[in-house]
């Protein structure tokens, strides 16, 4: 059975996949071109998993309130940040964040 | 092969003997006729095509950028994202075993593709077929289980590509594998259900 501090430590690190992934996507947008086909196929793979799996768990928990106050603070920079590369996400087809960005 | 990319796929008796351009290597060749719905693969057919894919592994090429693992370290060395290459079997474990906790605590390098590996080949894995980027991959899903870590989830996926002949990637979705609904891949087609 997961403890209060598993789940809080589970959505830290989901936070930190997330946020680690999008430091680097305007970078990564610029050499995608660059990319043989395995590498850039593997990294779009990684980003639907980040979206699909990561940033739904996470929505879930902020919208039930499960949430810390500093963990709050932190998902919102996120979802600013993912509107901020909508147009990065667009460009590249990849996986369209499946929630609401408005926090 | 419609859109995207496609390489030519060549025979071969062992891995890397020369061979007649053009000819169809039999498992690849097995899985284009199953994504295309030219007919069904038999159990057997499946099978082989199964241990094949569980052979190939990952592309050993130092070629993947460790985009978002800056901090990590591999090799002796911390890694600084992007500006670091590193081989995709490396990217694959840093990202879902140690930084991901994906696979439980302590599983190594070789511990983690073994565990791909018998997801491959377990009778009970559901297998599917889709094209991503323009090229058909070949999808395994069986439930994590005993490989689901801290940070894991329901699910273990292993995706093979046509072309490249390699896994792509091997990582844990949640329930309901929505990272299916990626809007790169399209033609869905389950060959297996998982039971």
């Amino acid at each position: 059975m997961a403890t209060p501090s598993t789940v809080s430590s589970r959505l830290d690190r989901g936070i930190d996949l997330v946020r680690s992934f999008l430091d680097d996507l305007p970078d990564l947008a610029d050499e995608w071109g660059k990319l043989a086909e395995a590498p850039r196929v593997s990294l779009s793979l990684e980003w639907d998993h980040l979206m699909a799996d990561y940033l739904t768990e996470l929505d879930e928990h902020y919208r039930s309130g499960e949430m810390g106050p500093g963990q709050i603070a932190e998902y919102k920079l996120l979802l600013g940040r993912l509107k901020e590369v909508l147009p990065i996400i667009n460009r590249l087809n990849l996986y369209r964040p499946p929630i609401s960005l408005d926090g | 092969m419609p859109g995207g990319t496609t390489r030519p796929l060549k025979a071969r008796v062992a891995r890397d003997a020369p061979v007649a351009a053009g000819t169809l290597i039999e498992p690849e060749g097995l899985i284009l006729v199953a994504a295309t719905q030219a007919r069904q693969l038999t159990p057997g057919e499946l099978a082989g095509v199964l241990a094949h894919v569980a052979r190939d592994g990952f592309d050993p090429a130092r070629n993947v950028p460790a985009t978002g693992l800056s901090g990590d370290q591999w090799e002796g060395q911390i890694l600084r994202g992007r500006q670091d290459f590193i081989t995709s079997a490396a990217r694959h474990y840093l990202r879902h075993v140690v930084r991901g906790q994906e696979w439980p605590d302590g599983t190594t390098l070789d511990r983690y593709e073994e565990s791909i590996r018998r997801v491959v080949i377990n009778p009970r894995s559901g297998a599917f077929t889709s094209r991503y980027d323009g090229q058909w991959q070949l999808g395994i899903v069986r439930r994590s289980g005993e490989y689901q870590g801290h940070g894991g989830f329901e699910w273990i996926l292993v995706e093979y590509r046509i072309g490249i002949e390699r896994w792509v990637t091997a990582f844990q979705p949640s329930e309901g594998l929505q990272f299916i609904r990626s809007p790169r891949r399209s033609d869905v087609r389950w060959l297996r259900r998982p039971r």
